[in-house]
């Protein structure tokens, strides 16, 4: 990803405010908890997979470039400039969330609150307040027992401008740059 | 990248398509090679001290402090998530949710061309291994020699069987560690393990039958036996006259490849063995595979036990250190031999002791050779 964003001018112009409407890290998977309920139980999908894998991927998306991103000294450039990104997060807002848990959740019988409210699917909006994403949401999503097994970063563009009037009431879709994230399925 | 495109015909509308890079297309499409694994890279950047793959403190810190808060309230106002159906996209509410907090436009019509040929692991292809013919050829040779009986009183203590085994990491279940664990091997040599512990527990008094499907291995450490000192090692060329010299309860030390070799090795030692006799698998063993093989052979009644052996080539021959995990009746057989033989430390004694049930030897082998990673990555070796 650094390589993508920091070595291709394109990619670099328009990853802003000005372009992009919002970003979407997707993570799904086609299976539930399958017996280690009792241990998923107390955590949520949001401390399995939102706060760790799907932040650690926005950050790596949305940082400013580091000093260098290759050779001697680029392990501390590259986390300098993911903690600096992470420091202008705000604290996620409950209105922010939307939980889900999949049907038959509480049938695992290694899960001993039958009445537990532990999401096994979470939709979370995030800021990030600096000069470069203000006002630009941040989705991170997972979810268990789900139709696929998939792992992929979405940064949808904005509106071509008068793309109606121009061809004609014709939509103009937005631009959408999709890329699959293998190495997070390999993470879990 | 969801792009606009000119549609096809005569009319100047656009149509939405895709610009795509697939790395398998665009790189592997005509050579066997594929894109490393990510924890092969991963494991690489711990050997090279790059740490940029890896998070800090401050980072980590960070992270909870922006989802903690909600996290919280999410427990202490029981907030309740909405229920949704297997095998669907999730909450019917979620897109609706993300176009409202996010202005999401999900495009209900776009069908993804998916051109993809079929994604390559680089499980089975381009990892690294050391290979050695020779050894392949001796895999392959037939087995040879007529079982005989041998007198009471010329049996061995204990029958080492695989005198050239690869040596192989099977306790990690990415083959990602194994690369690892196999480039940092060769800085040690280990391919003569299986000689270097019958040499050893010869030299400390134990009578030793060793035994390997090629024979010609067989003859290598005899003479190397005759050269050490005259131990007392005798060789046989087959599995059952292997079984023959052994004084029962036998107790066999199996030390070929981890995997499949040490199941085929099994099924064919087992076949001449009698209940109350022990077969200890002496490889870099994941423990579940022990656990198997402890079922396997619980009905023939023969004892089972996972055993990690550190300290390479070297350790093998003067002293290493056993981690053994299976019957405590069964360790008890051959507890006297491997305290003997094992690396002597002088405030605490033997290195070997009894781990636990089976498994646990394999478990506690499989974190020191982490251990040995991590310090190897420290050392810059």
């Amino acid at each position: 990803m650094t390589v993508l964003r920091f070595s291709n001018i394109w990619f670099d112009k328009v990853m802003n405010r000005d372009n992009v409407k919002c970003i979407i890290l997707t993570f799904k998977e086609p299976f539930g908890t399958q017996g280690r309920g009792g241990y998923f139980d107390k955590y949520g999908i949001i401390r399995d997979i939102l706060q760790n894998h799907l932040l650690q991927v926005l950050t790596l998306l949305t940082m400013e470039a580091p000093v260098v991103v290759e050779g001697k000294g680029s392990g501390k450039a590259i986390r300098d400039a993911k903690v600096a990104v992470l420091n202008a997060m705000s604290e996620i807002k409950l209105e922010d969330v939307l939980l889900g848990q999949y049907e038959g959740y509480t049938d695992d019988d290694t899960i001993e609150n039958k009445d537990t409210n532990t999401p096994t699917f979470a939709v979370v909006k995030l800021n990030i307040n600096n000069k470069r994403w203000a006002g630009v949401p941040m989705i991170l999503k997972a979810g268990k027992a789900l139709n696929e097994r998939k792992a992929e970063m979405r940064i949808q563009f904005q509106d071509a401008p008068a793309g109606d009037f121009l061809f004609d009431g014709t939509p103009c879709p937005r631009n959408e740059l999709g890329t699959s994230c293998l190495f997070l399925l390999y993470l879990y | 990248m969801k792009t606009n495109v000119k549609s096809p015909g005569f009319s100047a509308k656009p149509v939405q398509s895709e610009l795509e890079v697939n790395y398998n297309t665009r790189f592997f499409r005509n050579t066997k090679e594929s894109n490393p694994d990510a924890y092969t890279r991963l494991i690489l950047d711990i050997l090279q001290g790059k740490q940029a793959a890896f998070v800090r403190d401050d980072e980590l810190r960070r992270a909870w402090e922006v989802f903690s808060p909600v996290l919280h309230k999410i427990e202490d106002e029981n907030v309740r998530p909405i229920i949704y159906p297997q095998g669907g996209r999730g909450p019917q509410e979620a897109d609706a949710f993300i176009f409202k907090v996010a202005g999401y436009v999900r495009s209900e019509d776009y069908v993804y061309y998916d051109n993809e040929i079929p994604f390559k692991s680089s499980k089975s292809a381009s990892i690294p291994r050391p290979s050695d013919p020779a050894a392949a050829k001796d895999e392959a040779e037939e087995e040879n020699g007529s079982p005989n009986d041998v007198p009471e009183d010329q049996k061995c203590d204990i029958g080492l069987f695989g005198l050239a085994g690869k040596y192989k990491y099977s306790c990690f279940k990415s083959d990602a560690v194994a690369l690892f664990l196999i480039t940092h091997t060769f800085l040690f040599g280990l391919s003569v393990m299986g000689q270097n512990f019958a040499l050893n527990m010869a030299s400390h008094g134990f009578p030793v039958c060793v035994g390997n499907r090629s024979p010609a291995k067989v003859d290598i450490t005899l003479e190397r036996a005759a050269k050490e000192g005259n131990l007392p090692l005798v060789g046989s060329k087959n599995a059952e006259n292997f079984i023959k010299h052994l004084k029962k309860p036998r107790k066999v030390i199996i030390l070929v490849q981890a995997g499949k070799p040490v199941d085929e090795t099994i099924g064919k030692l087992a076949t001449h063995m009698e209940p109350g006799d022990l077969i200890i698998d002496g490889g870099n063993e994941w423990f579940h595979n022990s656990i198997r093989r402890a079922e396997f052979l619980e009905p023939k009644g023969i004892h089972f036990i996972g055993m990690g052996i550190s300290g390479g080539e070297e350790g093998a021959r003067n002293g290493p250190s056993l981690m053994p995990g299976g019957p405590k009746e069964a360790y008890d057989l051959v507890e006297p031999i491997l305290t003997k033989c094992a690396a002597q430390v002088e405030r605490t004694g033997a290195c070997a002791g009894y781990l636990g049930p089976i498994g646990t030897g394999n478990y506690v082998k499989t974190v020191r050779a982490w251990e040995t990673g991590e310090n190897v990555k420290s050392c810059k070796l």
